[in-house]
């Protein structure tokens, strides 16, 4: 279990991220997703640096049908930026230059 | 002058990886930059099954995690997530590279290892849809699509292996190429169309695809009696070939119409001091086994290089 990304589910994805507080970045991810297992270094490292502005958490596909179909998700790794419960940005794939591509769309929702 | 390293290795893909395993072992201080993952393209592979010793094949994952491990057992220093936006060459013949988080470092040598990445298929609705049924990489996005109808575009090897990984989730596949045969290998087109899901559409290319939030199919246009048809996939894989990531170089070195940079057989550009290897370059095949070569080569050639300059 990384120290800075929480596990989300279905159950827990009201009260986890969209009645946050806080902007929430959710990375959609599954075990067969060799990408997802590339940028997860990324994704805990920008949790880091942002810890107590934004919330990062993971929530996997296979085993998370629902939130994952009320999200359309169709392809992964898929990060998807929530402000108020509300999508505000959405990634497809391991954008060039994650952790400063990541770091930039956070900045626009942070205080 | 002083440099922040020896050699600075632009990719962190399997020549990228070798090159570095090759400069760490001669004591060379080694950067490697990879903007998005260690292994690159090879790291989606679900299977690698022609890199000769590895009788019972290995995922893509496992193979750039091993050459990762190997390149910084003796060393070098990688960085992933971050790339190099500029190269300019010194009065000096050193190198100053710009980087993708504003910084800069320096180096006496660079390899180019910066590989190429898949063509996109130039028709109304692939933007609008990549990653809601648009893809190119099926072993990210094929688990999506369970007993549906799939698309795939193309011919090579990537279309035929990935289209072949496609029969494990998709009800049947429909595999478009302009031309009336593949251009894969003997094996992998054997193996593919075998698969009864496996329907190919020859001579044929797609012109649209449909769909509001998701695919909902592709309209497809036979070149030789010119008629269309609506085959209703739910997703289209597209593997129609590659573009070399030449961008921040293309000005640097001599590249050829297709912007692959041409090197000679020691992995020189026309920039002494500056390498370039792999997937980036103008190769005769482009497998696996070869772009570890060049990686090895450009790395042994970055060694005479310096070995000769402090003779000077």
């Amino acid at each position: 279990m990384s120290a800075f990304v929480s596990e989300v589910s279905d159950e827990t994805f009201e009260s986890e991220v969209l009645k946050s507080q806080q902007p929430v970045l959710v990375d959609f991810w599954a075990a067969w997703c060799a990408p997802c297992r590339m940028l997860a270094p990324t994704v805990e490292a920008v949790a880091e640096k942002y810890q107590g502005k934004a919330r990062v958490v993971k929530l996997n596909v296979d085993e998370n049908i629902e939130a994952s179909s009320r999200y359309g998700i169709k392809g992964i790794p898929t990060l998807i930026l929530f402000r108020d419960g509300h999508e505000a940005e959405r990634v497809v794939g391991v954008p060039a230059n994650a952790k400063d591509f990541i770091a930039q769309m956070l900045d626009k929702y942070i205080a | 002058m002083t440099v922040d390293y020896d050699v600075i290795i632009v990719g962190g893909g399997p020549t990228g990886l070798a090159a570095a395993v090759y400069t760490g072992r001669s004591l060379l201080k080694t950067l490697v930059l990879e903007k998005q993952y260690v292994g690159g393209q090879i790291a989606l592979s679900a299977a690698i099954d022609n890199y000769p010793g590895f009788a019972d094949g290995i995922s893509g994952f496992d193979f750039a995690q091993a050459f990762l491990k190997h390149a910084e057992r003796f060393g070098a220093e990688v960085r992933q997530g971050t790339g190099a936006e500029k190269i300019t060459p010194e009065p000096d013949g050193t190198f100053t590279v710009g980087l993708s988080d504003g910084s800069r470092v320096t180096a006496r040598t660079v390899i180019l290892a910066m590989g190429r990445h898949p063509r996109r298929l130039e028709v109304p609705g692939y933007d609008k849809l990549f990653g809601s049924g648009v893809s190119v990489c099926a072993t990210c996005d094929g688990a999506f699509f369970r007993d549906v109808p799939v698309a795939v575009v193309g011919g090579g090897n990537s279309a035929v292996e990935e289209g072949h990984f496609l029969t494990r989730y998709a009800s049947q596949i429909y595999s478009i190429h302009r031309r009336d045969h593949f251009t894969a290998q003997k094996i992998l087109i054997e193996e593919y169309l075998h698969e009864p899901k496996v329907t190919p559409v020859w001579n044929s290319v797609v012109e649209e695809i449909y769909g509001d939030r998701e695919v909902e199919g592709v309209r497809v246009r036979h070149l030789l009696s010119g008629k269309t048809e609506t085959l209703p996939v739910r997703a289209v894989f597209v593997f129609i070939g590659w573009i070399p990531n030449s961008e921040i170089v293309k000005d640097l070195v001599e590249t050829d119409s297709e912007g692959r940079v041409i090197v000679n057989e020691l992995m020189e550009t026309r920039v002494p001091g500056l390498f370039a290897a792999g997937d980036l370059c103008v190769r005769p095949i482009y497998q696996l086994a070869n772009v570890v070569a060049d990686g090895v080569q450009a790395a042994v050639s970055v060694e005479k290089y310096l070995e000769k300059q402090k003779g000077k």
